[in-house]
């Protein structure tokens, strides 16, 4: 292992970051939106690959790297094709296995969505037994389930609260692509920009403190 | 070299643990949707910011994405 990774794995995780295995492609976007809103909204850090530049290590060594400094991971599992996605329930390997054999990961905790109920006994078997949040690819459900499984339960906002939110960020997320001349907000810079606008959003519905 | 009497103790079923009734010794690391994970208190806008290296450019692209 190299030696920069190991001592990725070995340092501890932060408790408010929440690590996003999704699908990155345009159909996917306006899900991905709701789940940095309703993320930033309960006082959580989205992070995902996008962050971190390719210098040469690889992503794989960029996720592994991520995925060990988060103590969440939220999987999306709907993109079961055509073409199917192996991006997903790959990492979700990944984070089963640093849990489970790594000391410093013990307390990272998992959370499984999927588009479709009950298809997960059928696309993931090894799967059989868990209960995945349901977002039927709409983004108001995406924000559900993300209060529902991450919030506290006590001083979150409501889904309809966020869902303001969300279509504030939506609209954000349409100037920024024009303004960066680019046809989706996967990238590191557009990222940054989304989250930054998801946080003050946040702060401005008066959901987390400045 | 002394040898420690602590012993490992079973885990328990208690609201406060993380660990659930489940058949499948991985199931503890999925919550289900009736049971909320255990989480950290929430972070501030500026400790999100800092922590994912949010530039004052970066911000300020923001700012005028959300007011135009």
């Amino acid at each position: 292992m190299a030696p920069a990774l190991s001592r990725s794995l070995t340092k501890r995780a932060d408790p408010t970051a929440v690590f996003l295995n999704v699908p990155f492609d345009e159909r996917y976007e306006p899900i991905f939106i709701a789940l940095v809103a309703a993320l930033t909204s309960i006082g959580r850090k989205p992070r995902c690959v996008l962050e971190l530049p390719e210098r040469g290590q690889g992503r794989l060594t960029r996720v592994l790297d991520h995925l060990a400094s988060c103590q969440v991971s939220v999987h999306d599992l709907s993109r079961v094709g055509p073409p199917p996605r192996y991006n997903m329930p790959f990492e979700l390997g990944l984070a089963f296995a640093q849990r489970t054999y790594l000391r410093s990961a013990r307390r990272h905790s998992i959370v499984l969505l999927e588009s479709v109920r009950h298809r997960l006994m059928r696309t993931l078997s090894d799967m059989a037994g868990f209960d995945p949040a349901i977002h039927s690819n709409r983004p108001r459900r995406a924000i559900s389930c993300i209060l529902d499984t991450l919030g506290s339960g006590q001083s979150d906002p409501s889904v309809s609260d966020v869902y303001q939110v969300w279509r504030k960020l939506m609209k954000a997320a349409r100037q920024l692509k024009a303004a960066a001349d680019q046809d989706d907000i996967y990238s590191r810079s557009l990222f940054r920009k989304l989250v930054a606008a998801s946080t003050e959003l946040s702060v401005r519905s008066g959901f987390i403190l400045r | 070299m002394r040898r420690s009497n602590h012993r490992r103790r079973t885990p328990k079923n208690t609201a406060k643990g993380t660990v659930t009734k489940t058949v499948d010794p991985y199931a503890r690391s999925l919550p289900s949707r009736q049971r909320r994970l255990h989480l950290a208190p929430p972070s501030s806008a500026s400790e999100i910011l800092q922590t994912l290296g949010i530039s004052s450019a970066d911000l300020r692209a923001a700012l005028e994405a959300i007011d135009s």
